[in-house]
C-alpha cells in the first residue's frame, strides 16, 4: 500500500460516509427506522443490491470463477422471479398495513406469538451472521496487508456502527448508494485493468478461448442432474426459495424497501435489482476468470494465501516440500505460459487450434495438480488452516498487478460492500429488537422520543456484539462456514410461515405456529444428522411449514380458532 | 335506464395498489419485461457457453 493508496482509499471511504450522514438527520423515532418515508427508487435499488453484496462477494467470489468458472451465475437465475412474486404478493401487505418490520404481520395475519417466532428467528440468524461480515473481509484484509485482524475488524465496526447508530435506515440507504456506485465503478475498472494487463498480443475475445479451453466458460448448463448443485434447473428453484426468502422475510432488506415513497417506487426498486443482478453478478465472475486467464501467462503464487503458506516454512519438513513443490510450480507455470501463448498464435493465424488446446489444458492441470498438493501440505502443516485459499486469490491479484491508487479505490469497494450490509444488519436487528420485542412484547418506547432513544440503543447494542464476536473470533474459518449454513437452517421456516400467511388464508394462527416449531425441530435435526446439501433447508423447511400446518388445521389445533 | 358498466377490477387482481410504474406504463409490463430479460441472459450465457467450449 502506498501513500497513494492510502489516500484514495481514506477519501473515498470518509466522501461516502460523510455525504450520508449529510443526506439523513433523523428527529424523530418513525424517521429513524423506516427513513422519511420519500426514497425514490434507484436509492431503493442501489440500497437493496448493497444490502446483498458484502465484501466476501468481492473477494470469494472472483476466487470461485478462477477455480470453478462462471457457473455460479446460475444460482442467481430465481431472483428476477422472486422480485416479481415479492413485487406483487409481499409489498402492497407490507405498505397496506404501514408495518416497521416484517414480523408485524405476522401477528396481524397469525397472532402475537406467531409475530415472536419469526422475529426471533430472524434475530438468531442475522444476529450471528452481522459479526460474521465484519469479521470476514477483516481476517482476509488483515492476512494480505499485514494488518493486525482485530484492530482491522474494529476499524470497519467502529466506523459502520457508528453512522448506523447516529443516522439510522436513512443514513444507512443514503451511504449505501453512494457505496453502490463505487463497487459497481471499482468494478468495471477492475474488469478493464485486468483484460488490460494480459500481453499485449492477447485480445478480449483471445483471453475468452484461453478460458474456454480451461473450462472455465461454463454459464449456462441445460442438463437437469440433481446432483450437480449449479444448473439452470436448481439456479431458477433453488435460487428462487432463496431470494423469496431473503428479500421478501428477512428485515435487512425488507427495511430497505419499507422506506420507499410509494409501493410504485419499492416494486420499481426490487424490478432494478432483479435487472442489474444478474449483470453485477457475471462482471464479478468474469473478472476472476479473467484473473485466471491472466495467470497462465504471469506466474500465479502456489498457495494464495502468502501469509498462512509461510507457516509451512516454520518446520524442516514442510520448508524441504515447500521447496520442492515451489520448483515444480515454476517450471509448471513456464510451460503454461509458453503454452497459452502458442493457443492464441493459432487462433489468430486461423489455424487449427486442437493440438495447442490439448496442450495448453495438460499444463493448466499440471499446475492444478501442484496447487491441490500445495492446499495439502498446508493443511497438513499449518494447525487450524482450511487449506482453501480461493478468498485471497482476487485480493492477490489486485495487490501485486494493479497501478497505484487503483489498489486504493479497489479497497474501499471491499470496506464499502463490508460496510454497507453490514450497517443495513445492525439496522435490522435494532429495528426488530425494538418494535417486536421491546415494544410489542414488554410494552416499552412508547412515545415517539423514547423509540428514538430505543432504536439507537439497540442498533449499538447489535453493535457492540457483531464487534466483540469479530475481535474475538480467530482462527474460526469452519465457524464462518458454520454460520452461513446457519442462515439456511432458519430461512425455510420464516418463509414457510409468510407462504402460509400470503396464500394459504384458511390456516390459523395455531397449527402454522406448530408446524413451523416442528419444522425447525426437524431441519435442525437433519442438518445435525445427515449429510444433506444445506441450500435444500430452504424449501424442505418452506415445505414442511406449509405441509404441516394444512394438515394441523384439520385437526382439533385448526378448529380449536373458530 | 342505461347499463352501467361494471368496474375494472384488473388492477385490483393485480395488487391493491393502482399507482402505475413511471417508466412502463402497466406493472404487468414491467414484469413481462424482467421475464423477458431473465430469458435473455440465460440465452446470452447458453450462447457464451457454446461459442467457447
Amino acid at each position: 500500500m502506498t501513500l497513494l493508496d492510502w489516500l484514495v482509499l481514506l477519501l473515498t471511504t470518509g466522501a461516502i460516509i460523510a455525504l450520508g450522514m449529510w443526506k439523513s438527520r433523523p428527529q424523530t423515532g418513525e424517521s429513524y427506522l423506516r427513513g422519511d418515508s420519500g426514497l425514490k427508487w434507484p436509492t431503493i435499488g442501489l440500497s437493496i443490491m448493497a444490502t446483498q453484496a458484502s465484501a466476501v462477494t468481492f473477494l470469494s467470489t472472483p476466487g470461485q470463477a478462477y477455480t470453478d468458472g462462471l457457473r455460479f451465475i446460475q444460482f442467481y437465475f430465481g431472483l428476477p422471479l422472486a422480485m416479481i412474486v415479492i413485487s406483487v404478493a409481499f409489498v402492497p401487505v407490507y405498505y397496506r398495513l404501514k408495518v416497521y418490520t416484517a414480523y408485524e404481520y405476522l401477528e396481524s395475519r397469525f397472532d402475537l406469538k406467531t409475530r415472536l417466532l419469526g422475529a426471533s428467528l430472524f434475530l438468531i440468524q442475522r444476529g450471528l451472521a452481522a459479526g460474521i461480515t465484519i469479521y470476514a473481509p477483516a481476517l482476509i484484509l488483515a492476512a494480505v496487508l499485514d494488518w493486525d485482524v482485530v484492530l482491522t475488524s474494529l476499524a470497519i465496526g467502529i466506523v459502520t456502527v457508528g453512522y448506523t447508530v447516529a443516522g439510522g435506515s436513512e443514513a444507512v440507504s443514503a451511504t449505501q448508494k453512494q457505496q453502490m456506485a463505487v463497487m459497481l465503478g471499482g468494478l468495471v475498472l477492475a474488469a478493464v485493468m485486468v483484460v488490460w494487463k494480459l500481453p499485449a498480443s492477447v485480445g478480449l475475445a483471445d483471453a475468452t478461448a484461453v478460458a474456454g479451453v480451461l473450462g472455465r466458460i461454463n454459464a449456462v448448463d441445460l442438463e437437469l442432474d440433481l446432483t450437480n448443485r449449479y444448473n439452470v434447473w436448481s439456479g431458477l428453484l433453488g435460487g428462487f426459495f432463496l431470494a423469496l426468502s431473503y428479500f421478501g422475510t428477512d428485515q435487512s432488506q425488507v427495511q430497505r424497501y419499507l422506506g420507499g415513497k410509494s409501493t410504485a417506487e419499492s416494486r420499481l426498486g426490487l424490478l432494478f435489482n432483479g435487472l442489474l443482478k444478474i449483470p453485477m453478478q457475471f462482471l464479478i465472475l468474469f473478472v476472476g476468470v479473467m484473473v485466471l486467464v491472466f495467470h497462465q501467462f504471469e506466474p500465479s503464487p502456489v498457495y494464495f494465501d502468502e501469509r498462512t503458506l509461510g507457516q509451512v516454512n516454520d518446520s524442516e519438513a514442510g520448508r524441504v516440500a515447500l521447496d520442492a513443490l515451489e520448483a515444480r510450480h515454476a517450471l509448471a507455470t513456464d510451460e503454461s505460459r509458453t503454452s497459452a501463448l502458442a493457443f492464441v498464435a493459432a487462433r489468430q493465424s486461423g489455424e487449427d487450434t486442437t493440438a495447442a488446446a490439448e496442450r495448453l489444458k495438460a499444463a493448466a492441470a499440471t499446475v492444478e495438480l501442484i496447487r491441490k498438493e500445495a492446499r495439502q501440505l498446508v493443511k497438513a502443516t499449518v494447525p487450524g488452516a482450511s487449506g482453501k485459499d480461493t478468498d485471497y486469490i482476487f485480493i492477490s491479484f489486485v495487490l501485486g498487478h494493479m497501478p497505484e491508487g487503483v489498489v486504493g479505490l479497489l479497497l474501499a469497494v471491499i470496506l464499502a460492500a463490508a460496510m454497507s450490509s453490514a450497517s443495513s444488519e445492525l439496522n435490522a436487528l435494532g429495528t426488530t429488537t425494538v418494535i417486536d420485542i421491546h415494544r410489542r412484547a414488554f410494552g416499552g418506547a412508547r412515545d415517539d422520543r423514547a423509540l428514538l432513544t430505543a432504536s439507537r440503543g439497540y442498533t449499538m447494542l447489535w453493535g457492540m456484539l457483531a464487534m466483540a464476536f469479530a475481535a474475538f473470533a480467530s482462527h474460526l474459518e469452519n465457524l464462518i462456514q458454520a454460520v452461513n449454513v446457519i442462515g439456511s437452517v432458519f430461512y425455510g421456516t420464516v418463509l414457510g410461515l409468510f407462504v402460509v400467511a400470503l396464500f394459504l388464508k384458511r390456516i390459523s394462527a395455531t397449527p402454522v405456529f406448530t408446524a413451523a416449531v416442528l419444522s425447525e425441530c426437524i431441519v435442525i435435526g437433519l442438518w445435525l444428522t445427515t449429510d444433506i446439501g444445506f441450500l435444500w433447508f430452504n424449501v424442505i423447511g418452506c415445505v414442511l411449514v406449509v405441509a404441516v400446518s394444512a394438515l394441523l388445521e384439520a385437526t382439533p389445533l385448526g378448529k380449536a380458532r373458530a | 335506464m342505461s347499463a352501467v358498466p361494471p368496474p375494472d377490477r384488473s388492477a385490483d387482481r393485480e395488487s391493491p395498489d393502482r399507482t402505475p410504474p413511471p417508466v412502463f406504463g402497466s406493472w404487468r409490463r414491467a414484469y413481462w419485461i424482467l421475464f423477458a430479460s431473465l430469458v435473455t441472459y440465460i440465452a446470452l450465457g447458453w450462447a457464451l457457453t457454446q461459442a467457447y467450449s
